[in-house]
């Protein structure tokens, strides 16, 4: 008593404008209205499932999609780390370098991509190092800071990561006034640029 | 605001309304948001059933112990560690195995094929082409090029397919891997070999 069967239909309440979307997709798509509406709240029901909300997830496949375009890899963190803590031994200095051009170029394909690329940075980060627990983006008296709070993460990572993310800065055109790390914890404070910084290195050495 | 009526399956329905209370929320609002994601998606071009499939493949695979990194540096750094593909590729290939039983067991229902299809597409980014086909005795071939990989890391790509195969029931059959090309064949395993 009370089951309902799979060919059981209700009648829900719904936008006037969305349906008239709904009625237009699902005739671009050669589908009816009802299988297509059955397979959009089955996606609500799955994202409740993952605990999460539909919004959160497209929200999510955005920004994922950002970095696959800019060319992100999905990788290992055992095998990044065995890379890394064989390689940091001798060639330090390569891979913060290597670290840093990354940045640069992510930070303009950032500027390309978003009206507030310091804002997606945040946003993006621990997407693309999911070890990163927090990012905190804020700004007082002209001045930003970020903050990156990764626990699991050791010294040389971090260094790295700092790295990558003063190259993202800098291209962003930001100054690093005070950059402090430690074992999984980055702080940066900066100052927006006003002219570029190979000219504002002229200007200083004068 | 104008409301219209609209017919969906009862258990769905059912469902929705244990969801909204769930939520503290009306049933109209939750109803309005899943369209509302669904006319974004599309106005990307994009499904949203393939989005929160996606949404599950890389939920996966960050439990599986992946992250995020710029191809430029994993290319330096792999070709950095030459001389270590050998328990490289084991890691790759364990990696695979996991994904492979984690989505056996969350989806029992979907067949391997699509399960290799949704993971292979949806972890591998390096891949700018691939294709999982069956052959008529039921053996699976499947190829991927990635112009932007090196051999070494190409051979980790394909340690990973093998592992992710295994567990699906697959053994190898045959495989050529040359620098971004990987082309293999997979025959179904028979009890306890997988």
């Amino acid at each position: 008593m009370g089951s309902t069967r799979k060919s059981d239909k209700k009648f829900i309440a719904v936008r006037g404008d969305l349906l008239q979307k709904v009625i237009e997709i699902s005739n671009r798509r050669g589908k009816t209205v009802y299988g297509f509406v059955n397979e959009i709240f089955e996606q609500a029901i799955k994202a409740d499932e993952l605990d999460a909300t539909l919004p959160e997830i497209l929200e999510k496949y955005v920004f994922t999609e950002t970095l696959r375009k800019a060319g992100a890899v999905m990788v290992t963190l055992d095998l990044i780390n065995y890379c890394v803590d064989r390689l940091m031994e001798n060639h330090s200095e390569d891979l913060l370098k290597k670290w840093y051009e990354s940045g640069v170029w992510y930070g303009r394909y950032l500027s390309a991509k978003f009206e507030k690329p310091l804002e997606a940075l945040a946003k993006t980060l621990n997407m693309y190092f999911w070890e990163i627990s927090e990012v905190r983006l804020s700004n007082s008296n002209g001045k930003t800071s970020i903050k990156i709070i990764a626990p699991s993460q050791k010294q040389e990572h971090t260094e790295l990561l700092a790295k990558f993310v003063e190259g993202v800065v800098n291209s962003l055109n930001y100054k690093v006034e005070r950059k402090e790390f430690w074992r999984g914890i980055i702080i940066l404070e900066l100052v927006k640029r006003m002219m570029p910084p190979d000219l504002e290195s002229e200007l200083e050495s004068l | 605001m104008n409301r219209k009526l609209l017919a969906v399956r009862a258990d769905i329905a059912e469902k929705l309304v244990e969801i909204a209370k769930k939520k503290n929320v009306t049933l109209f609002s939750l109803v309005s948001e899943a369209l509302e994601q669904m006319v974004k998606a599309e106005a990307r071009g994009e499904n949203l059933k393939k989005i929160v499939e996606n949404h599950l493949a890389l939920t996966a695979a960050r439990e599986a112990g992946f992250t995020l990194i710029p191809e430029s540096l994993w290319v330096a750094l792999v070709e950095k560690a030459r001389g270590e593909e050998g328990s490289m590729a084991a890691v790759w290939r364990e990696a695979g195995e996991w994904l492979g039983h984690y989505f056996k067991t969350v989806e029992p229902e979907a067949s391997p094929v699509s399960l290799a299809e949704r993971l292979i597409r949806g972890i591998l980014w390096s891949l700018s082409e691939f294709s999982i086909s069956t052959g008529k005795d039921g053996s699976l071939t499947v190829k991927c090029v990635g112009f932007r990989c090196p051999k070494s890391y190409t051979r980790l790509l394909s340690s990973f397919i093998q592992g992710l195969m295994d567990a699906l029931g697959y053994k190898i059959k045959s495989g050529e891997i040359a620098r971004g090309i990987i082309l293999m064949k997979f025959e179904k395993a028979r009890e306890g070999e997988s």
